[in-house]
Parts: C-alpha cells; sequence; structure tokens
C-alpha cells in the first residue's frame, strides 16, 4: 500500500516543481516587462512654449529638450495626452489638432522632418545618428491648441533608435501645459458662489434681509441666547469657506469675555460663543440642514458647546457643495460685577470660495 | 368722531411703522463669481466684470466692494482674509493695480456687472499675484443687539509670465485616512483593515514665488507589479499651492459624481471618493506631477508609496487556510507513522 502511494506522492512533488517553476517564470517575464520599460532615460531640461494660451487658438508649440543618451536618434514622437504617465493610455485633449502642422524650426540636434502627423501626435524621422547637440527646440505651427478652459494637458516625448517611431524607448520625458480664457465672455457664467445670512431662512436666500439678533436682558441666573441663519452653496470645484469676523458684545469700554475654546454655558460667569448645532443647554439651534456636503468646523460643531475667535472659520466644503443652511446659536452669560449697560456686537459672516 | 380720530391716528402710525421698517430692511444675500485667473504681460491691463446677484427677492442690496490681502489659512485651500484696519501689504499683492468702484446697488432679485481693471505695471517681475475683493452688504445697525453681515469675496489670481523661479517640493505622500466626521482632516497610513484606501493626499512646499497648480496623474500597483487602478487627474479641483505654503491635496482612488439640484434648479456635481475594489495584498502608488507656467521649464516631482489591504476577513481566511494546511499534513504524517507501526509489527 506505502509503494503504490510513494509514487503518487512523488508525482505530485514533481508537478509541484513544475508549477513553481512555471510561476517563478511568469514572475520573471511579468517583472522583465515592466524593468523593460522603466528602462528609458528621462530627457532634460524640457520645456512647452505655447505662442497663445487661448483655447481652440491656431499659434505654435515650440519645445525644447536635452537629449539624455548618447545612442543613435531616429525618431522622437510628440504625443499629446491627459495624463503624463506612460501606465495610462492616451487620451487627445479635447478640441487639439496637430495634423495640419509643420516643423518650421529646429536647433540643437537637427535633419528632422515630420514622419506623421496626427490631430494628437506628431513623428519627427531622420537618418539614426547619435546626439551631438543635446540642448534642442521644435516648433511646429499651425497647431489648434485644445478648447477646455482651464484645460491642462500633457506631451509624452519619446526617443527612439528607429527612424520610425516604433521600437524600444531610448529616452522620454512628458511636459505640461494649460490653455486660460483671459476674460470672461458672457455675463453670468459659472461657476457661482451663492451666500446669505438672516434670521430664518426658506430653502433659498429670497428672504434673506433681517440681520438684528435680540437676546433680550442679560441676567447672571440664565443664559441669554438667539439664533441666525446662513445659506451657502457653490458649483465650484475647490469648495468654500465661511468665516465669523467680529467683536464681542460690548458696552463702551466694557466687555463680555469671548470664550477662546468650546465650552459649556454657565450662567453667572461672563462668556459669550456661538456654535452651528441643535443645542439643549440653553435650548436654541438647529442641525446644519440641506442637500450639501458643507459641515461646521471641529471648534463650532460640539453641541452645548459655544466659542467665539474673530477670523474663526466656521464651516467648509471641500469639493462643490448644493445650498446647505447652517444655524449659528449665540449665547451670552454675564457675572454679577458685570457693569450695566447696553451690550452689542457685530459678526460679519463671510463666505470665500476655496483655492 | 373722537374714535374716527382715534382709528386713522392707529392707522398713520402703523403705517409709519411698517414704512420705516421696510426702509431698514436690506438684502444679505448675494451670489458671486468666486475666482478668477487672469494672464497679463508687465505694462499690461485687463478690463473684465465681476458678477454680482442680488439673491434677495424682497429687499435692494446695498453692496461694498474692496481689495484685501490674503494668504493661506492651513493646509487646506482656506483663504485667511487680511481684514485689519491697517494690514502690511503682502508681497504678492495686487491691490495696488486693481481699479474699481467702491459701492453698488443692486435691485432685488437682480444681478450687475462691476467692471474691474487689472494693471500690471512694466518693471514688474514674473510671478503670482492675488488679493480678493470682497463684497460686503451694508445693513442698518443698532447698538442694541447683535448685527450680523453677509460678505462674500472673489479671489483674484495675475500671473505674470517671465523668468519667475517655480519651486514645489513634496513633503509626504501616501494613503490617507479621512476623519469620520469628514472635517477634512485625517492621516496617512500604510496599513488599511476595513476598507481599501478611498484617497490619497499628497502634501507640497512652495518655496518660489509663484502660485502653483500642479497637475498629473497616478497609478496604482499590485505586488505584481501590474497597475490596478488609474487616476488621470491627481489633481481634479485644480488646487493651488500658494506662495510660501506646504499644501495638502487630496486625491480619490476612485471617484464618483453625485447631481444634485436646488430648489432654483442650479445644478451642482458633488464628488465622492469610492471604493477602489481592490484585493487583499500589498499595493504601490506611484504619482507624476507638473508644474510651470507658459514659457518656463515643465518641473516634475515623482513619489512612490506602498501600502496594505488585509482586510479582517481576509486574515480570517488566510487563517482558515493555514488551519486546514496544518491539519492536512497532520492527518498525512499520522496516517504514514501508523502504516510504518503496521509494517514494523
Amino acid at each position: 500500500m506505502a509503494d503504490l502511494q510513494r509514487p503518487i506522492i512523488s508525482r505530485i512533488a514533481c508537478y509541484g516543481r513544475h508549477l513553481c517553476l512555471l510561476l517563478v517564470t511568469a514572475l520573471v517575464s511579468v517583472f522583465g516587462l515592466y524593468t523593460a520599460q522603466a528602462n528609458a532615460n528621462q530627457l532634460m531640461e524640457r520645456k512647452l512654449t505655447l505662442g497663445s494660451i487661448t483655447p481652440g487658438a491656431t499659434t505654435t508649440h515650440t519645445f525644447n529638450f536635452t537629449y539624455y543618451s548618447a545612442t543613435n536618434v531616429g525618431s522622437v514622437r510628440f504625443e499629446y495626452c491627459t495624463s503624463p504617465l506612460p501606465d495610462i493610455p492616451c487620451d487627445a485633449p479635447g478640441g487639439l489638432d496637430l495634423s495640419g502642422a509643420a516643423l518650421t524650426n529646429q536647433t540643437g540636434e537637427t535633419n528632422f522632418s515630420i514622419l506623421s502627423a496626427q490631430p494628437n501626435s506628431i513623428v519627427l524621422a531622420r537618418t539614426a545618428a547619435a546626439p551631438t547637440q543635446s540642448a534642442s527646440s521644435y516648433t511646429f505651427d499651425p497647431v489648434i491648441n485644445p478648447t477646455g478652459t482651464p484645460d491642462t494637458f500633457f506631451v509624452r516625448i519619446s526617443t527612439y533608435a528607429s527612424e520610425d517611431g516604433t521600437g524600444p524607448l531610448t529616452d522620454f520625458g512628458a511636459v505640461a501645459n494649460a490653455t486660460t480664457e483671459d476674460v470672461l465672455l458672457s455675463t453670468e457664467v459659472p461657476p457661482i458662489l451663492k451666500f446669505c445670512v438672516g434670521l430664518t431662512l426658506g430653502t433659498d436666500c429670497s428672504t434673506a434681509d433681517d440681520n438684528l439678533i435680540d437676546l433680550g436682558d442679560l441676567s447672571t441666573s440664565r443664559a441669554a441666547k438667539g439664533s441666525s441663519q446662513m445659506l451657502a452653496g457653490t458649483n465650484a470645484d475647490f469648495g468654500l469657506a465661511i468665516a465669523a469676523y467680529g467683536t464681542t458684545m460690548t458696552s463702551g469700554n466694557n466687555t463680555i469675555t469671548a470664550l477662546a475654546n468650546p465650552t459649556v454655558s454657565a450662567p453667572g460667569n461672563g462668556q459669550f460663543g456661538i456654535n452651528l448645532r441643535k443645542n439643549s443647554d440653553p435650548p436654541v439651534g438647529e442641525e446644519p440642514s440641506g442637500i450639501g456636503i458643507a459641515l461646521p468646523t471641529s471648534r463650532y460643531d460640539i453641541p452645548n458647546k459655544y466659542t467665539f475667535q474673530s477670523g474663526d472659520v466656521v464651516a467648509t466644503s471641500p469639493d462643490a457643495t448644493d445650498i446647505r443652511i447652517f444655524t449659528a446659536s449665540y449665547v451670552v452669560n454675564v457675572p454679577p460685577s458685570q457693569p450695566p449697560g447696553v451690550y452689542t456686537a457685530t459678526i460679519t459672516y463671510i463666505c470665500t470660495a476655496s483655492f | 368722531m373722537k374714535t374716527l380720530a382715534r382709528v386713522v391716528s392707529l392707522l398713520i402710525a402703523a403705517i409709519t411703522l411698517l414704512t420705516v421698517s421696510t426702509v431698514h430692511a436690506a438684502s444679505n444675500g448675494l451670489g458671486v463669481t468666486p475666482r478668477r485667473d487672469f494672464t497679463i504681460q508687465p505694462g499690461k491691463s485687463v478690463t473684465d466684470t465681476l458678477y454680482i446677484s442680488n439673491l434677495s427677492l424682497n429687499q435692494d442690496l446695498q453692496v461694498n466692494l474692496r481689495a484685501v490681502d490674503f494668504g493661506a489659512a492651513n493646509e487646506t485651500g482656506t483663504p485667511a482674509l487680511q481684514l485689519g484696519d491697517n494690514p502690511p501689504q503682502t508681497p504678492w499683492s495686487i491691490k495696488p493695480f486693481i481699479k474699481l468702484t467702491s459701492n453698488t446697488k443692486i435691485a432685488a432679485g437682480k444681478s450687475a456687472n462691476v467692471p474691474i481693471t487689472i494693471s500690471i505695471p512694466a518693471n514688474q517681475g514674473a510671478g503670482s499675484y492675488y488679493s480678493a475683493i470682497e463684497y460686503t452688504a451694508v445693513n442698518p445697525e443698532t447698538k442694541e443687539r447683535v448685527n450680523i453681515a453677509a460678505s462674500t469675496a472673489s479671489l483674484i489670481f495675475v500671473t505674470v509670465p517671465g523668468d519667475a523661479k517655480e519651486q514645489l517640493t513634496m513633503k509626504q505622500f501616501g494613503a490617507w485616512l479621512s476623519n469620520a466626521n469628514k472635517d477634512g482632516n485625517g492621516v496617512f497610513s500604510s496599513m488599511f483593515m476595513s476598507t481599501a484606501p478611498k484617497e490619497f493626499a499628497y502634501r507640497l512646499q512652495n518655496t518660489g514665488n509663484i502660485a502653483e497648480q500642479p497637475s498629473g496623474s497616478m497609478v496604482i500597483k499590485n505586488m505584481f507589479g501590474r497597475t490596478v487602478k488609474e487616476v488621470q487627474d491627481a489633481n481634479p479641483r485644480k488646487q493651488l499651492v500658494l506662495i510660501g505654503q506646504t499644501r495638502r491635496i487630496q486625491v480619490c482612488a476612485k471617484t464618483s459624481v453625485l447631481e444634485s439640484k436646488d430648489p432654483n434648479g442650479q445644478q451642482t456635481q458633488q464628488s465622492v471618493c469610492d471604493d477602489p475594489g481592490l484585493l487583499p495584498g500589498r499595493y504601490t502608488a506611484q504619482i507624476a506631477l507638473f508644474y510651470g507656467i507658459n514659457g518656463s521649464s515643465s518641473q516634475e516631482i515623482a513619489a512612490k508609496t506602498s501600502f496594505w489591504y488585509l482586510p479582517w476577513w481576509s486574515l480570517v481566511a488566510l487563517g482558515v487556510v493555514i488551519l486546514i494546511i496544518v491539519g492536512l499534513i497532520w492527518l498525512i504524517r499520522r496516517a504514514f507513522n501508523g502504516r510504518r507501526t503496521k509494517y514494523r509489527r
């Protein structure tokens, strides 16, 4: 019985060895492929200068770079893509057209002519020769710029020993540039930033016209409270931030201490602070609402804890956000020693785009 | 007759009070262009308009305009406006180059395009220059309550082309774990045990005199070197690194776009980071970023990071597999040992 089993086991072991060998070969092939791709040297001092940066303009594109390798160069490929990485398939930038371009100027390593010109690529070719002038420039004209606003695009530059832009790469490098519209052409162009404040707002800013919050009489035994609302939204990709600027409550030279850190309301102590949450002590405020993604910042996001520091960012959105309504709750406490008087404060909420 | 006189007096008083309150109310709702970018040659000027909309349908908007300087509040893109009485002018300020009206009035529900002219002196060096235009809604103030006011701003960036110093340094690159409360903060991490990393982040320090907008791509490769995820745009929100700032930029491994409409029909697209659907294992992320204004050399920053994605279920599964293998080996050895014993007998 044991004699019967031994050959089976040794056969399994043999298959296992073959399987391992196959696996190792496969891994070596995969790594080998990637190593081969990574073997190209970097072109140095790369630069792309556009004659005009206006989207869709017919202009010149001038490339400057320095050859790194001293081996023969027979062709150079310029490929315009939306990504610089050769690992990512090349997508052509919208509106770009190189198909009518001519090589109008070349310096440094010369004797090139256009072998082929496609809407997003040009191949220059010559009789293969080792570079003697490493710093070179090539100007193409006319080129139709991409049409995005702003539209960053990349050009992958590859050099080859072959004279047709194929085969193994010798040097590789990418350059980036962007088209930008200088002056807006229409009266209302997205993106837009919307912001309003008021005592109570509906689902939009159409009734944003109250600006006075009545806190009633200040007392040493109970907190004075009040609230206002603000609405913010933007379709700009870079998001928004709302900051609160102003002073604590003052009456002549007398002030009520602003809470430097989030603190619970304590009647009988000098306190002035705000937050953007629904509170139970004292009962004031509402939770943020609306389908946007903007949120209160951490210092102003703690129920029943209040703080105020002029210039603090009270809410942010890292991205475009639909409208979001925040309720600011104001809490004021005074100590028995607080001098009597009419106390007032002015708080300006500033909503800006992020960058 | 006396009663009639009283009624008329009360009516007049009521109308007067109503009129007074109407006069005192003012719009606190603004819609503005959030950001404008210009490229202006030294000695040239550009005239454009700034869009301001009065979002109140009931009250006119009296708005004051002024140029203010700003810098970066932190490592995110939040601007810190310099609103003091006489703040020192920043080295990158365009306040002296801006010509702008100081106030305007916009009827309820209407909008206006306010002209702005930016003139760059002929001897101005190449670089980035920026300030903000602040719009403040003017409200009546009382001395008895808390007064609130709405204000917004347009960030204005001007690039003066030429031979500028451009210098970004990669300080950190890695997989990013956002805080659960979505406050925009988080930590770099190289081990993920619940979900695969949805976000990556990099920190760039700008020591040049150009506010740079890096652009590039990122790929994620598995332990065999195969690309499993491509991120075409590694700076999809076109975020800037201001002069002197260290900026953190986050990018989704996989992005989904949510579309929504507000009650007025304005459409907004919100990007959210999705699970990239990685299998358990070790991964490497490579990023290549480019920056440089037109006419300057393209600068490239490349960085690489690695991380493990080992969810609990995969560790449990691995444990079970190891147990099964150990069990099988033990059973086989036991069977062989048993037979040897039999033969010996």
